[in-house]
């Protein structure tokens, strides 16, 4: 049986919220492993996980990296000299940061399996208004097309003779800026063209909805979420 | 002149290889591109504006081997004008767009805005000058990016699929335009399957699966 999406987002939910409590080491392993456990019980696969986690290595260790060097004072772990490049603190402190990185990043995993269907139907079962989750919906399934416009614009900027690394640092801003022209123009006739089609069809002529397919939680669904819960409470009170 | 030569270039992912003894596309010349669609003529353009890098082979510009040159680069000879012309426009009005990169790159701004004042009336745009580039047809769009890359050094264009969507005034307007730039000098590589357009040149290079074979 499939998990409903709602226990799905709820698992999300603690689970980046407690990676941002957390602080400790052996806790924040402990919320990566149970990430991992609950993304591998919802359906994700594990060749998905690594190349999200790949994609996001150097990230994960820029930010370790920044977090040790600019943590001074303390026990010093490495010396060059008598510069102390790292102390034990900001080694730590590094890690942590990482760690709680690569836990977001796994947390959202949770919910790979999950087709659109199913999470339209989850939000509007919690009570949104219909239009506001088939926008955010729209806005995901166009979000791959908006990259390849981004791609594109950067591609014939450099074309034009632009050199990304030598755009003034004044000029920066203003730069990105507008290679993000294109990127809107297309989101606005794509909307446009969408808002048409869906109106020539009827959308929003009725004020209530009817929907071919209804989720319903289910008890083991229920008791899913009342045993999260449970335990992120738990975590919390062990914690503190 | 820009050449390839040797090049062999697989796509990572669903595998298609496009590969390429020694295609040639001369200055003052117009090399048409032509093939059944998905034939690989878009890998062509795209290689041969470095966009796509060959995994093994060269890219030659004038000469001189340009395979690892930054696009920055590469865009001093080569324009290319993307099969959508709104991906190549940047700024909210028609004369920014064709100042914003010489102003970026920090060149005189009157001899900037004297060039950008002849392309436009060149190209019949000075009636939009003040206009939104999101609000400009299809044509006109087209007409804007290609003076936009005018508006650098390149000698060389490379476009992809032209004439799709333009009707025949704008057809003819592009052709004319082609050819003016042509006498004077410019080379182009056009992937099209517009008939007309084969009447533009007589040079051709054949693209199936991933093959090229030249025509003429
Ligand atoms: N980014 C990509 N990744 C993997 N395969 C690709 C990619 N882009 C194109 N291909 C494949 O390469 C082949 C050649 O594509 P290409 O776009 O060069 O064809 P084309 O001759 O321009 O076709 P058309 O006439 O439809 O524009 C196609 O089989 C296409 O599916
Ligand atoms: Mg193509």
């Amino acid at each position: 049986m499939k998990t409903d999406p709602r226990v799905k987002l709820l698992s999300l939910l603690l689970l980046t919220t407690a990676a941002l409590i957390f602080d400790r080491l052996p806790w924040l392993l402990g919320l990566l492993l149970a990430s991992l456990l609950l993304a591998l019980l919802f359906g994700a696969r594990p060749a998905g996980f690594f190349r999200r986690a790949r994609a996001f290595i150097g990230l994960l260790l820029a930010v370790a990296l920044l977090q040790c060097l600019f943590t001074r004072g303390g026990v010093p772990l490495l010396q060059i000299g008598d510069l102390t490049l790292i102390y034990k603190e900001g080694a730590r402190l590094g890690a942590a940061a990482a760690l709680r990185y690569l836990v977001i990043i796994c947390a959202a995993a949770v919910l790979a399996g999950e087709s659109s269907r199913r999470l339209v139907a989850g939000l509007s079962g919690l009570g949104l208004p219909y239009t506001l989750v088939f926008m955010l919906m729209t806005a995901l399934r166009f979000l791959p097309q908006f990259r390849r416009s981004f791609q594109d614009a950067v591609i014939s900027a450099q074309l034009r003779g632009v050199d990304l690394k030598a755009v003034p640092r004044g000029k920066r801003l203003g730069f990105y800026g507008s290679l993000l022209l294109p990127v809107l123009s297309e989101a606005l006739l794509r909307s446009r063209e969408l808002a048409l089609a869906m109106e020539a069809r009827g959308f929003g002529a009725y004020r209530e909805r009817t929907a071919y397919f209804k989720l319903k939680m289910q008890p083991g669904d229920w008791l899913l979420a009342v045993l999260l819960a449970a335990a992120f409470a738990g975590a919390l009170i062990l914690y503190f | 002149m820009i050449a390839l030569s040797h090049v062999v270039y697989s796509y990572p992912k669903g595998g298609f290889v496009f590969s390429c003894d020694e295609a040639e596309f001369p200055a003052g010349e117009v090399t048409l591109l032509t093939g059944p669609n998905g034939s690989g003529k878009t890998t062509l353009c795209r290689l041969l504006c470095g966009v796509l890098r060959p995994d093994k082979g060269y890219l030659l510009i004038d000469g001189e081997d340009a395979t690892a040159w930054p696009l920055g680069r590469i865009g001093a000879h080569v324009g290319y004008l993307l099969q959508e012309p709104s991906r190549q426009l940047f700024r909210p009005s028609v004369f920014e767009e064709l100042t914003f990169v010489p102003e970026l790159l920090g060149r005189d701004p009157q001899e900037t805005a004297a060039k950008a004042e002849a392309l436009l009336a060149e190209f019949g745009l000075t009636r939009l000058k003040d206009r939104s580039t999101l609000t400009l047809s299809r044509g006109e769009k087209q007409r804007l990016a290609l003076a936009a890359l005018l508006m650098g050094g390149a000698g060389f264009f490379i476009l992809d699929e032209p004439t799709t969507g333009l009707d025949t005034d704008n057809r003819r307007i592009l052709y004319d335009k082609i050819d003016e730039l042509r006498e004077k000098g410019a080379g182009f590589a056009i992937a099209s399957h517009d008939r007309d357009l084969l009447a533009l040149s007589p040079r051709r290079l054949r693209v199936t699966e991933g093959r090229v074979v030249r025509e003429d």
